[in-house]
């Protein structure tokens, strides 16, 4: 739209049109407005980056020198790692955007991506391959990345693990068709312990002091007369606490050299009086954080900034947990109502600026994340709302100034998730509901004390600490204290859970991929009945998941010694009073969860089965078989009947809920066999952000009358897009025959309403009156889409007006316009539900 | 040979005048910004092509 | 050397990558891998491996002369640059999809800058 038309419009005329992307343009403040246009876009279209965006040199340039330079050194390999990382942070470029508040980034200037190209090989091949990421001048940058890809063959993190693998288990994984993801510790995503490292009682001053303390001593232990076995373990301790205060200096010294930064503009360059007033600001916050502990609410943004830049300074990090209205509403609190230093629209601009800085953070990352997380570098799910520790409800002023914030800058990515309670207040509650109206996709809503029973059920979290959970990634709830927190989550405990069927056909082969990846179970056409079909469905799902589980079991039990991450150490109480990696099994309670891709494919095609071929006797096993293997061509009419002729979840029916609730059962009856490292449980979580896209073109004809090259399911328990034909309540009625403790760690449903129905104080009853069916049905998670489709199908002829119009993908949201056609059509064809 | 504690846009550390940051001005497409690299003051910057000679050199 | 080693063989060359010559300037030949009917390429990532559908595990086109081998249930594991001008299999796709902006499709989509001038 142009700024004349922008202008001369007004706020009420498009809240009226329910255009919210233009009426909040013009509501946010000039600041606001600026920071949020400031933003590249770093997430995905389908396999690409955007335009623009390339893969950041420097970086990779500093990492791989300094490694050069430390191979001769006598250090042991993790103070070698945490001298490179301080390396990087020492002599990175650094930025201060116009009109900013808040500082750091992950990569060298604002355009680029972060790429460590010590993490894998594999990925540094996909850097050299790219066709549109490599940075002017390509010619001379293709000759640097070559040299950089040269050097890490056999070096890196994955080169390391591989040969410590098996190695038919590991091809299996990396073929593409049953999982997602690497297991490896710098290549998932972190948790933090927050209870230790934000709640303002020690910042990482403190805690050197603290290393220093403990170093001293167990130097002058390890030197009195005597030699045990525990001697010997006294030096990795030494060591890896010598590493951690390397990392922790480094990330005062970075905070400093932004200090510096802003000074010299204020000193130098800036005339604007004001402006110079925001950058001493600036630079008296990066004097007090990282060092001493937040004393303002912009302080506390900008401390939780630096932890983040430097936790992706160490790893490639898919995720960001956090609960930043807990975490930082005191700092809200003091500034805004006791104070008041902050006026409440200053205090939304530093929200909307946190919003914005974490939006535009990005890694280069692998292609199966670029396709399964389309338009964002990985999932923000950033907890808001639930409860203390002491279950009383932990809303605040910050949780509603975030809901405000965010339909000001209409980011897609953080996402938010509400930790919903019987507590929470119609005000939060209404601010929620304007936050899903305007069709931001988020928050996500989510039952607490469903949850934080699941939490206990599942991993035996103490109640006090099932309390403090966060999302560590989209759904699966950890807590954030020292033997709660899980402090690697690697994703390849991610199943493609439709091969699970396909193979019951094909007897585990995989044809897209030619490979022998499931189990050898027999012939399906020598099955006689459904018990026995049923059977085989269960093998296999036991073998996808193992295959997934033995590979992160080893990488995590291999993580301290050959990949440890000794910042995240650093910040990370049980491993500061140990000496131990903080990613070592025995220091945690676990836990692990299987995201489990493309779920409900299974149970409409078990139904199909069930009813088509063993109760009609309709068809047989051997011609479905054939069908099958011919991606349903020739057998239209047959596809069909099993599309339209069985019956589907999410109708309320018992046929087909009763196979989901087998299913489940057999899956968390499984869980319980696995064990993690810490020797606890693995449960299954169905979900699948945009997962049902990428697979769609790998995952062969099934039952369900799916195609070879259809779009898959949009994941969790939500019905197939159209197939729910019952309307809303069966959709909850068949999601909540389901026990949301008990059968597994989570499960998502999307559901898309109508913006013209929710308009108005009544629009907002309608959805309060579903939003207690959905609670007293003990349904753990919920998430809506409110864009209508012609809205939709505009924003796809015309991208460059709707650049701000957001849609719910799965656990996450993006913007419309930065995701692939198939992946904007499928969300166009889910259900509208009328409530 | 240029170095760049020559340049303008040089800025020594208080401590160590040895070191220092190159501090520039940069319009991108979305933003503009202020970005600091970190430079030895003798760094040869003959082909810099972002060298403004200062007026006086200590 | 037994099937297991076999593998171990195939997967190991497949997931370490091979040091660079040149920086990928050098446009590819016509006759690749990756510009056959038969080839699938990895889903998972972009770093260039895939399988063949025709010839299964043991074959090797880079050998002289080359080895085919048609037994066994596991495809020749092979790269989408690898040169097939000798594989008698050799089938080319009339249209190569290079469009990255859609998720991949291990049958006919190839994304990879090297490939982007190419037929």
């Amino acid at each position: 739209m142009s700024q004349a038309a922008l202008k001369d419009t007004s706020v009420d005329v498009f809240e009226k049109k329910q255009e919210w992307w233009w009426a909040a343009e013009k509501k946010r403040s000039t600041r606001l407005d600026y920071l949020r246009k400031a933003i590249w876009k770093k997430g995905a279209i389908g396999g690409l980056y955007a335009p623009g965006v390339k893969v950041d040199l420097e970086r990779a340039k500093l990492h791989t020198q300094k490694a050069k330079e430390m191979e001769a050194s006598p250090d042991p390999f993790v103070m070698k790692f945490a001298k490179i990382l301080a390396h990087v942070l020492d002599h990175k470029t650094i930025f201060i955007t116009d009109q900013a508040q808040l500082v750091g980034y992950t990569g060298s200037l604002p355009h680029t991506m972060a790429w460590d190209p010590s993490c894998a090989s594999i990925l540094n091949e996909e850097a050299y391959n790219d066709p549109t990421a490599i940075p002017e001048p390509v010619e001379e940058n293709q000759q640097a990345i070559r040299e950089i890809c040269n050097y890490w063959i056999g070096k890196s993190d994955l080169d390391k693990m591989m040969p410590v693998f098996d190695m038919e288990d590991l091809m299996k994984m990396l073929s593409g068709s049953i999982g997602w993801g690497v297991p490896l510790a710098r290549g998932g995503y972190s948790n933090k312990d927050y209870e230790y490292i934000m709640t303002g009682k020690r910042a990482f001053g403190d805690i050197i002091e603290e290393l220093d303390r403990k170093i001293d001593e167990v130097d002058a232990e390890v030197h009195k007369p005597g030699a045990t076995a525990e001697t010997a373990k006294m030096y990795d301790k030494l060591n890896n606490w010598d590493a951690m205060k390397i990392t922790l200096e480094a990330g005062i010294r970075i905070a400093e050299r932004y200090a510096r930064l802003a000074r010299i503009i204020a000193e130098n360059f800036e005339e604007d009086p004001e402006r110079k007033e925001e950058l001493l600001k600036i630079a008296e916050a990066c004097e007090q954080v990282p060092a001493k502990p937040p004393r303002t609410l912009q302080e506390s943004f900008q401390y939780d900034i630096f932890i983040q830049m430097m936790s992706r300074n160490e790893a490639i990090e898919g995720a960001w947990p956090s609960r930043p209205d807990y975490y930082h509403g005191p700092y809200y609190d003091k500034d805004v109502n006791i104070d008041k230093t902050l006026t409440k629209e200053e205090a939304l601009d530093l929200v909307g600026e946190f919003l914005i800085r974490a939006a535009e953070v990005c890694q280069f990352k692998p292609k199966w994340t670029r396709e399964g997380l389309q338009g964002i570098d990985g999932t923000w799910v950033w907890t808001m709302g639930g409860v203390k520790k002491d279950g009383s409800d932990a809303c605040n002023d910050l949780t509603i100034a975030f809901m405000q914030a965010a339909r000001l800058v209409r980011v897609a990515n953080p996402t938010f998730s509400f930790r919903w309670h019987p507590k929470v207040s119609d005000e939060v509650m209404r601010e929620i509901f304007e936050c899903i109206r305007q069709g931001l996709g988020y928050p996500s809503m989510r039952h607490d004390p469903v949850l934080i029973a699941n939490s206990m059920h599942w991993h035996g979290h103490p109640i006090e600490e099932a309390r403090t959970w966060v999302h560590q990634a989209c759904l699966s709830p950890c807590p954030t204290t020292k033997r709660g927190y899980q402090p690697m989550r690697m994703a390849n405990a991610t199943a493609n859970c439709a091969k699970i069927i396909e193979y019951v056909f094909t007897s585990g082969f995989d044809h897209v991929v030619n490979m022998q990846v499931g189990a050898e179970t027999p012939d399906v056409t020598t099955l006689t009945n459904f018990e026995e079909f049923f059977g085989v469905w269960i093998e296999q799902m036991k073998t996808i998941f193992s295959i997934l589980v033995r590979a992160v079991n080893r990488a995590r039990m291999l993580a301290p010694t050959l990949t440890p991450r000794p910042f995240l150490s650093g910040i990370s109480e049980r491993s500061i009073e140990s000496g131990l990696d903080t990613c070592e099994p025995s220091l945690a309670r676990g836990n692990a969860w299987i995201t489990a891709f493309t779920w409900v494919e299974n149970i409409d095609s078990l139904a199909a089965v069930k009813k088509l071929v063993f109760d009609e006797k309709k068809y047989t096993l051997a011609e479905l078989k054939e069908a099958l293997a011919k991606n349903w061509e020739g057998s239209e009419e047959m596809r069909l009947d099993f599309v339209r002729n069985a019956p589907k979840w999410g109708n309320d029916d018992d046929y087909v809920d009763d196979i989901m609730l087998r299913c489940l059962d057999e899956a968390a009856k499984f869980s319980k066999v696995l064990k993690c490292p810490s020797g606890n449980n693995w449960p299954i979580l169905p979900e699948n952000v945009s997962g049902n896209i990428h697979y769609a073109n790998i995952v062969g004809a099934l039952p369900n009358g799916r195609r070879l090259g259809d779009a898959l399911y949009d994941g969790g328990v939500s019905p197939g897009p159209g197939l729910d034909k019952n309307g809303p309540t069966a959709v909850l009625k068949s999601c909540g025959k389901i026990d949301h403790i008990t059968g597994g760690r989570a499960f998502l449903l999307n559901q898309r309403l109508s913006p013209t129905q929710l308009a108005g104080e009544k629009g907002y009853q309608l959805w309060r009156a579903y939003m207690r069916t959905w609670a007293d049905l003990g349904i753990d998670h919920i998430q809506f889409n409110m864009v209508d489709d012609k809205t939709l199908r505009s924003a796809q002829k015309d991208p460059e007006k709707y650049q701000e119009v957001i849609v719910r993908v799965a656990g996450y949201s993006a913007h419309f316009v930065d995701i692939s056609r198939k992946t904007q059509d499928n969300i166009i064809q889910r259900t509208v539900q009328g409530l | 040979m240029t170095t760049c504690q020559e340049c303008k846009s040089f800025f020594p550390l208080e401590e160590d005048q040895a070191r220092g940051d190159c501090v520039q001005r940069v319009k991108d497409p979305r933003q503009a910004y202020y970005m600091a690299k970190p430079v030895n003051a003798e760094d040869d910057c003959s082909s810099c092509a972002s060298f403004h000679k200062k007026e006086f050199v200590q | 050397m037994s099937r297991r080693d076999e593998k171990r063989q195939a997967y190991t060359s497949m997931l370490i990558p091979e040091k660079k010559e040149d920086n990928g300037t050098r446009s590819v030949g016509q006759k690749i891998c990756g510009t056959c009917k038969n080839y699938m390429e990895s889903s998972w990532s972009s770093d260039g491996r895939g399988s063949c559908s025709f010839l299964k595990m043991g074959s090797n086109i880079s050998s002289v002369p080359p080895v085919y081998m048609f037994d066994g249930k596991e495809g020749y594991m092979t790269k989408t640059l690898s040169d097939a001008a000798a594989c008698k299999y050799f089938n080319k796709m009339k249209m190569i999809d290079k469009d990255g902006y859609e998720c991949s499709d291990p049958i006919y989509r190839r994304s990879m800058r090297q490939l982007q001038q190419n037929d």
